[in-house]
C-alpha cells in the first residue's frame, strides 16, 4: 500500500485542468472533432454524399449525431476538403434534422439543477466497447469526474442520469425500459456516441429503437466514440451547470 | 453425430493447433465442435450437443437471447437458487448476460448468455468491398478494432490474391501490438481494482488512458479507428513519427513494469488471483480456449509464432506461458504481453520497411475465398472471405471470446461468487465480440 501511495506522489498530478481552460490537444484528438468540407460541383457532392457510410452529409453540411469520424468524405477529395485538423465545428454540436426519428434540437437547458452533484448510470444497449471504456475513463487520475461533483452509481435506483451507449438493439428494449423506470425523477437521458443518436453505422438494424421515445429529456453526445472531455461536457451541461471559461461550446 | 450445414461454406482446411477439437461459429451463429477429423478436411463436424450449448449459452439466433424465466430454485430441496447477472449490470459494464447457479456459496453452474448485442455486422458488410466494410468490421469490439481489421483484411487479400505493400502489414501489427497493450492494462487494472486497491487501480487506470492518448496522437484516433485503410488522413508513418511512439511505448513499459512489481508484491490481490477459477490444461485443450486463457494452462499456441502473418514471421517472440491455470497464471499471462508488445514496438520502429516492398498473401481456400488468422488480444482470430466481383458475399469468423466462453463457464464452476470478478477479468470475455 505504502509503495503504491509513493508510486501515485512520485507521478505527480495527472488531472486535467479542463473545464477550467480549454482541452488540449491530447485530450481532444483531431478524429474527436467534426471534419470539414468545402463545396464540390453538384455532382462531385453527390459521389461524397454517396461515400458516407452513415448518410450523414448532405452538401457540405455533417449530421454530427450520425458521422462516425470514419474520414471518408476526406478520402473523396482530400484537395477540395476542409481542414480537418480539430479546428472544424465543435464535436458536442446536435444532430441535425434527419427524419430518422432523432430529435433536431438539443433539449431545453435541464428545467431544475440537480444542486451541484449527479449520480450517472451508464446502460450498454448494443456497443462496441468504446464508448463504455471512455464512460470508464471518466473515472480515473486525467478525468477524476468525482471532483465535478459526477458520480457514478451501481444501480438506476440512485441515479439522476443514464448514459445510453451503443445501438439500441430489440433485445436491450426491455431491460432499458426496466432501468428508467427504476430511476427516480427527474431525469434524463445522455445518449453517447453515434450509435446512441442515431444508430450511427447500425442504422438500418431490425428492431432498432430510439433513446427519445422515451418520455425523458435527452443530451445528444456525437462522438464515435466521444472522448472524455465531450462526455464530461455533456454532463455539466445536463446538470444546467454553466459553462467554465474556456470551455467550447 | 451429424454434419452441420455451412460448415463447408464458412471455414476450409485450417492448419491446426494442439487442440483435439475446437468450437466455432457457424454462419447461422450456432456454435459447431469441429473434431480435428473435421478440421483436417474429411467434412466431418460434430453437431453441439444440447449440454454444450446450454453450457456456453449459444442460442441458434443470437439476435434473439433465451430469457427463461428466472427459475426460483429451493435449496433446501437441492434446487439451486439461479442468479440472472445481467443484461444490465454495473459491474460487467457490458450488456449480456451470465446465469450463476448456486445451492448456497458456491457455484454450481455458469450459463453465459449472449446476444443482446447482435448489430448484425456480418450481414451488413455484405455486397461491400473489403476496404468499404472496415468501418464495421473494426466496430465489432472497438478495443480490438486493428486484430479484427487486419485478420479481416488479410483474408480478403487472400482471396484476391494480389500482393500487399509490406508496409501496411507493418502497419497493422504496429497498430494491433499497441490495442494489446492497452486491452491487457484494462484487465489487470480492473482487477487490482476488484481487490480494493484503489491507489493502485487509479495508477492502473491512469496508464491504460495514457496508452490511449499515445494512440490518439500517433493515429488520430484513440481506438485508431480507420487507421488501416491506406487513404486515413491521420496516419503518420515518418521516421520521427514512429521514433516517438516507441519513445512513448517504452516508457509506458518502465511505468508498467513499476506498477506490476508493486501489485505482485501486494498480498491481498495476489491471495485473491491464486487458485481462483483454475482451468486444467486437458480442459483448456479440450474446450477449445485460445489466447492468454489457453496459454495460462500452459498450452503454447500463439498466431504470431505458430502461424505467424507478416511481419511476425520476422519479429522475435516467445509465447509467454504459465501453468498453473488460474487467473493469476492469466493475469501474468497478460502482464508479460504488454511487456513483450513493447518490445516488438520497438522491433518494428528498428526495422520499419521501405515503401515498395510486397508480400504476397496467403494462398486463398478457393478463387475469390481466401482466409487469414492472427492473434488478438484475447486470442486466436478466423476470418473467412468470400468475394464475388471484388464485393463481399459472405464472411465468417470465429472469435477469440466465442472460443472461451466454455472454458469459462468450466472455471468458474466450484468458485465462491466472490471470485466471479477475478474470473471475468482474467479471462477477457467480451459479449461485443461474440455478438458481432
Ligand atoms: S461518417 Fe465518415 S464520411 Fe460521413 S461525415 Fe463522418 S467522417 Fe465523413
Ligand atoms: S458510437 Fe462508435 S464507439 Fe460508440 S458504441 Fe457505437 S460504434 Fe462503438
Amino acid at each position: 500500500m505504502a509503495g503504491w501511495i509513493l508510486q501515485a506522489w512520485r507521478r505527480g498530478r495527472l488531472t486535467t485542468r479542463f473545464p477550467r481552460s480549454a482541452p488540449t490537444e491530447a485530450e481532444l484528438p483531431p478524429t474527436a472533432r467534426l471534419p470539414v468540407l468545402s463545396p464540390l460541383p453538384a455532382e462531385a457532392s453527390r459521389l461524397r454524399e454517396a461515400l458516407c457510410p452513415t448518410g450523414a452529409i448532405e452538401g457540405t453540411d455533417i449530421d454530427g449525431g450520425r458521422c462516425v469520424r470514419c474520414a471518408r468524405c476526406h478520402i473523396a477529395g482530400a484537395a477540395v476538403t476542409g481542414p480537418w485538423d480539430g479546428s472544424g465545428p465543435p464535436p458536442d454540436r446536435g444532430p441535425g434534422p434527419d427524419g430518422e426519428g432523432v430529435g433536431a434540437q438539443l433539449p431545453p437547458p435541464w428545467p431544475a439543477p440537480f444542486g451541484r452533484s449527479i449520480h450517472v448510470f451508464p446502460i450498454d444497449v448494443g456497443s462496441c466497447q468504446a464508448c463504455n471504456l471512455e464512460v470508464l475513463a471518466l473515472s480515473n487520475p486525467y478525468y477524476d469526474a468525482s471532483r465535478l461533483g459526477i458520480f457514478f452509481t451501481p444501480t438506476p435506483r440512485h441515479a439522476d442520469l443514464l448514459l445510453v451507449m451503443g445501438v439500441p438493439t430489440a433485445a436491450m428494449e426491455e431491460p432499458f425500459r426496466r432501468t428508467l423506470e427504476a430511476m427516480p425523477s427527474p431525469k434524463a437521458i445522455v445518449a453517447v456516441g453515434a450509435c446512441a443518436i442515431s444508430g450511427g453505422l447500425f442504422r438500418h438494424l431490425p428492431g432498432r429503437w430510439t433513446v427519445d421515445s422515451a418520455p425523458v429529456p435527452v443530451i445528444y453526445l456525437p462522438g464515435c466514440p466521444p472522448a472524455p472531455v465531450q462526455i464530461l461536457a455533456a454532463l455539466r451541461r445536463a446538470v444546467g451547470i454553466p459553462r467554465a471559461e474556456g470551455e467550447r461550446p | 453425430m451429424t454434419s452441420t450445414p455451412g460448415w463447408e461454406r464458412c471455414f476450409g482446411e485450417l492448419p491446426r493447433s494442439e487442440e483435439p477439437w475446437i468450437a466455432y461459429l457457424t454462419p447461422d451463429r450456432g456454435l459447431a465442435l469441429v473434431s480435428d477429423r473435421a478440421r483436417r478436411g474429411s467434412g466431418v463436424v460434430e453437431a453441439p450437443t444440447e449440454a454444450f450449448l446450454a453450457r456456453c449459452g449459444q442460442s441458434g439466433d443470437a439476435g434473439r437471447p433465451t430469457m427463461e424465466p428466472d427459475r426460483g430454485g429451493d435449496p433446501a430441496a437441492g434446487v439451486p437458487l439461479r442468479f440472472p447477472y445481467g443484461p444490465v449490470t454495473f459491474g460487467l459494464f457490458e450488456a449480456g448476460r451470465i446465469d450463476l447457479e448456486t445451492p448456497g456459496e458456491r457455484v454450481v453452474a455458469v450459463h453465459p448468455r449472449a446476444g443482446y448485442k447482435h448489430r448484425a455486422i456480418d450481414r451488413t458488410v455484405v455486397g461491400r468491398r473489403p476496404l468499404e466494410a472496415l468501418p464495421w468490421i473494426e466496430r465489432r469490439v472497438g478495443p480490438a478494432s486493428v486484430a479484427h481489421a487486419m485478420t479481416f483484411l488479410a483474408a480478403s487479400e487472400s482471396a484476391l490474391g494480389h500482393p500487399v505493400p509490406e508496409q501496411e502489414l507493418w502497419l497493422r501489427a504496429l497498430g494491433a501490438e499497441l490495442q494489446r497493450i492497452h486491452v491487457h492494462l484494462g484487465h489487470i487494472g480492473r482487477s487490482v481494482e476488484a481487490a480494493g486497491q484503489p491507489v493502485g487501480t487509479a495508477q492502473f487506470a491512469a496508464l491504460a488512458e495514457e496508452a490511449r492518448r499515445a494512440m490518439g496522437r500517433w493515429g488520430g484516433h484513440r481506438w485508431l479507428f480507420g487507421l488501416l485503410d491506406p487513404d486515413y488522413p491521420f496516419r503518420r508513418l515518418e521516421r520521427s513519427d514512429l521514433r516517438s511512439l516507441a519513445a512513448e511505448v517504452a516508457s509506458l513499459r518502465r511505468r508498467f513494469d513499476r506498477l506490476w512489481e508493486l501489485a505482485r508484491g501486494t498480498r491481498i490481490y495476489i491471495d485473491r488471483l491464486q487458485s481462483t477459477a483454475v482451468l486444467d490444461r486437458a480442459i483448456a485443450q479440450a474446450l477449445g480456449a485460445v489466447g492468454p486463457v489457453a496459454r495460462g494452462s500452459g498450452v503454447g499456441w500463439d498466431d504470431r509464432v505458430d502461424d505467424p502473418i507478416p511481419p511476425y514471421d520476422l519479429l522475435d517472440l516467445h509465447p509467454a506461458v504459465e501453468i498453473e491455470g488460474d487467473a493469476l497464471a492469466r493475469i501474468s499471462v497478460r502482464a508479460r504481453e504488454i511487456q513483450q508488445s513493447a518490445e516488438l514496438v520497438e522491433q518494428m520502429v528498428d526495422r520499419w520497411p521501405g515503401r515498395l516492398g510486397q508480400v504476397d498473401p496467403r494462398p486463398g481456400v478457393a478463387p475469390d475465398r481466401g482466409w487469414a488468422r492472427s492473434e488478438s488480444p484475447e486470442g486466436d482470430l478466423v476470418y473467412d472471405v468470400t468475394l464475388r466481383e471484388g464485393r463481399i458475399a459472405a464472411l465468417c469468423l470465429r472469435t477469440a471470446s466465442a472460443a472461451n466462453w466454455p472454458a469459462f463457464a468450466e472455471a468458474l464452476r466450484g468458485s465462491v461468487f466472490t471470485d466471479f470478478h477475478f474470473a471475468w477479468e482474467s479471462f477477457g470475455l467480451s459479449f461485443a465480440e461474440t455478438d458481432g
